[in-house]
């Protein structure tokens, strides 16, 4: 039903609100539409003539949706844009800031305090997706080939879907974890530049939009991508009309039978066409399809065998605790799976307890209303939910999305709603109102114009631990708001939050509210100066700050000597690009940050190799250090700082231009 | 080393006697509580295990010496690997069973998830609805009527 459900029209007669579609929705469904109306796009070089079709390669139109970029929006450096259009630096091999560049890598981020865990782990699939890009080529092909132009340590890509014009997804690639196991440490990979092309499955699907996952665990450093070539036979007008009428004829029912063998064809004249099909083909169809006496015969013999085999204690036996301890283990998918075979399994796999948490990220490419609605009957015990990187491309309503809340949401106490295109106003609003026992909540990357979180539609949440707006875009004085509201604040993550909010006044809020504060994460937030550093230095819990390109613009003062002194408890801190960052400070973090793990100095111009050595010696702890773009470490010091980190054991990064560059 | 260690009388169903070392059952939560009450710590006493047969017993203790006790938690992964290697004849599944079931009546945490992680392995090696049905034995009787399509 999902296959017919999506078209241009329904979306808005579903959702009655007058806000009811977001800019973004909008902007997919502008997308769909071209999808389905290619006809009025006028011959988009479509040789209709020639039915077979010819090669074509292209390269990324544009991008639909990204889960994260290092850069922010209205940059150019490290941006997800980058990978618009034909590869700039490839085949030369370094950190260069035209290509597309994602937020974290390796796995630091999973050793820092503000590290989560996943809900319903044994959903997660061997080879988990950390970040994804979704990108869009002009013309519609049966894809042969999908070649990443990787220009910086290559190795992160695990999946490539691909989006059919039947509006359903096809993984196209997937890494084993074996290829990954093998692959070895990262150190040992050669330095040079990638055009990644794996063995695609053989499919018919026609597609012009394609995702790529991510898995960043292995990587030494951060991985660029400079462009991705979608290259395959493109079709004709005829075949793909074809395509899309058959899509349209067909309902639940033909589309099981076609994954049978045998396919009626149920067009016209259905009285004649199954008179001939009882007299002639019947006994065919059941040769092909296994169904005669013998086979019955035998199959009944086999199970009686096997249950003979089986003496007298069976799994049913057990008492129903156990056995719902035993399906606890299983991931959504067999859970379903082990609730078809018997009306017992029936039974425990639909209890109530299987369904404490949720997480439907893993099936992001099937979870749609029904399969909600479904889950809506049994999870009447939900406490945490993960609906992230859903109901893109309209698979999932706002309205069930709300229903669903609205049934089961107000015992859940953490709701993860990452990327989940769907969201409007009023479905944030009902979060806000049926959810008030959330401890956590993460709506990252929904950076809307003009911003769903705004006014006070999250003002009824008093009891937020943990709260993530990372990439996303919301209104200032809710975000206040909810600083005031929730004292119990522990980890906030504000990145890329853009111009509109003033970190000084952020950060005084916390100073007066939030002093239970464990991680805060400001990576290029705006106007935060040395008065709000100071602010910051009242939270006297923080192990994790993260003012990565942030306090551009003034000099720190004794800023951060005093965030130092308050706050001994700090394990991670990262100053990328502070350039106000002098000497002085780092004398400081070299005798104050005693418990520091990972440090993060990229583009500080006043280090000198003397207070590295200091912060070496004096930081006992430290894992990490990253040193990148430090322009003032003359290239003979490398070495050194090589041998430093082997005698210290500490993974030091030291990126830079590369010098035939300069 | 001579082990002033206190042994404790155990009486499985089929009557045998058994004498466990102290440390082993305190891994046994079921056991540990009666022990915690007075009235069953004079060495005298027997305490009778109804649920519980011989064999289990043997295979209980065996598990019970490979854990030790003062173990950290461990993943139910490694307890499911543990499994397997200390006692390899549980290939037949009903041995499984038994062992979960005394698991269950002793209250051994370790156990009980070790063995309940190992039949969802073999829940997750199946590939069909068919081969899970024969595993166990059991019958499909679901008709035709179920709600919710398949939407994996």
């Amino acid at each position: 039903m999902s296959l017919l459900a999506y078209n241009g029209d329904d979306v808005s007669s579903s959702d009655t609100e007058p806000d009811a579609l977001i800019d973004f929705t909008a902007m997919l469904m502008q997308r769909q539409n071209e999808y389905g109306n290619w006809l009025g796009c006028g011959g988009k070089m479509q040789n209709d003539h020639n039915e077979q079709g010819y090669h074509l390669e292209q390269y990324v139109l544009g991008v639909l949706d990204f889960s994260s970029q290092y850069g922010i929006d209205y940059s150019i450096s490290y941006t997800a844009a980058n990978i618009i259009g034909r590869p700039t630096k490839f085949p030369a091999y370094g950190d260069y800031p035209e290509t597309f560049t994602m937020r974290t890598y390796g796995d630091w981020w999973q050793r820092a305090p503000s590290a989560t865990r996943e809900i319903q782990p044994q959903n997660m699939p061997a080879v988990a997706t950390h970040d994804y890009i979704v990108v869009y080529f002009e013309d519609f092909v049966v894809p042969t080939e999908v070649a990443i132009f990787e220009t910086y340590n290559p190795g992160a890509v695990v999946r490539i879907w691909a989006h059919s014009i039947t509006k359903n997804w096809v993984c196209l690639w997937k890494a084993s974890a074996e290829e990954l196991s093998k692959s070895g440490p990262a150190e040992s990979r050669a330095r040079e530049a990638r055009r990644f092309a794996p063995p695609l499955k053989k499919t018919s699907i026609i597609t012009k939009t394609l995702r790529i996952d991510f898995n960043h665990s292995r990587l030494h450093y951060y991985t660029e991508v400079d462009a991705i070539m979608l290259c395959g036979r493109t079709v004709s007008l005829r075949r793909m009309q074809h395509t899309l009428q058959e899509l349209q004829r067909t309902g639940p029912i033909s589309c099981k039978l076609r994954s049978l063998k045998f396919q009626p064809s149920c067009r016209d004249n259905y009285a004649l066409k199954l008179h001939e099909f009882i007299n002639n083909d019947l006994s065919k169809f059941l040769v092909d399809n296994k169904v005669d006496e013998s086979d019955v015969a035998s199959a009944t013999a086999t199970t009686q065998i096997v249950a003979s085999n089986v003496p007298d204690i069976c799994l049913t036996d057990l008492p129903f605790e156990i056995l719902l301890k035993i399906l606890s283990y299983l991931d959504l998918k067999t859970l379903f799976c082990v609730g078809q075979v018997s009306r017992t399994f029936y039974d425990i796999s639909t209890h109530p307890l299987l369904y404490g948490e949720l997480n439907l990220k893993p099936y992001w490419q099937l979870a749609n209303s029904e399969l909600l609605c479904t889950l809506a009957k049994r999870a009447t015990m939900l406490r945490k939910l993960d609906l992230s990187w859903c109901g893109g491309f309209g698979d999932v309503s706002p309205t069930e999305f709300k229903k669903f809340l609205t049934q089961r949401g107000d015992n859940l106490t953490h709701l993860r709603l990452n990327s989940c295109k769907f969201l409007n106003a009023t479905c944030i609003e009902t979060v806000g109102i049926v959810c008030d026992n959330l401890t956590e909540l993460s709506l990252r990357n929904c950076a809307t114009d003009p911003p769903l979180l705004n006014f006070s539609c999250l003002a009824n949440l008093k009891n937020l631990e943990r709260l993530d707006l990372f990439q996303t875009a919301f209104e200032s004085e809710l975000l206040l708001s909810m600083l005031e509201g929730n004292r119990k604040l522990k980890h906030l993550n504000l990145a890329f939050c853009g111009v509109s909010v003033n970190m000084d006044n952020v950060a005084s809020h916390l100073a007066t509210y939030n002093t239970q504060l464990i991680s805060l994460d400001m990576w290029k937030a705006h106007f935060l100066s040395a008065r709000g550093l100071q602010s910051i230095a009242r939270c006297t819990q923080l192990e994790e700050l993260d003012l990565g390109w942030c306090l551009r613009e003034a000099s720190l003062g004794d800023g951060l000597y005093q965030l130092l002194a308050n706050c001994p408890k700090l394990k991670k801190l990262f100053l990328s690009a502070v350039r106000g960052t002098t000497e002085r400070d780092l004398v400081h973090i070299a005798t104050l940050g005693k418990n520091l793990e990972q440090l993060d100095l990229m583009g500080i111009l006043n280090i000198t190799r003397e207070r590295i050595y200091d912060i070496l010696v004096n930081c006992p702890k430290l894992q990490l250090l990253d040193l990148s773009f430090c322009d003032n470490i003359m290239e003979r010091d490398f070495d050194v700082i090589a041998e430093w980190s082997r005698m210290f054991n500490v993974d030091i990064k030291s990126s830079h231009v590369p010098y035939d560059a300069r | 080393m001579a082990d002033t260690q206190k042994l404790v009388s155990l009486r499985t169903c089929d009557n045998v006697l058994h004498k466990v070392p102290e440390h082993l059952t305190l891994q046994m939560r079921t056991i540990r509580n009666l022990l915690s009450c007075k009235i069953f710590s004079d060495t005298d006493t027997v305490i009778p295990l109804p649920n519980v047969s011989s064999q289990m017993l043997e295979f209980v203790i065996k598990w019970c010496e490979a854990i030790g006790p003062g173990d950290k938690a461990l993943g139910s992964m490694q307890l499911s690997t543990l499994l397997t290697a200390t006692l390899p004849d549980l290939e037949e599944s009903e041995l499984v069973y038994d062992l979960m079931k005394a698991a269950n009546y002793l209250e051994i945490e370790s156990l009980l998830e070790a063995t309940t992680q190992h039949v969802a392995d073999e829940i997750n090696n199946c590939n069909s609805l068919e081969s899970v049905c024969e595993l166990f034995g059991l019958e499909n009787d679901i008709g035709p009527d179920d709600e919710e399509g398949e939407w994996w």
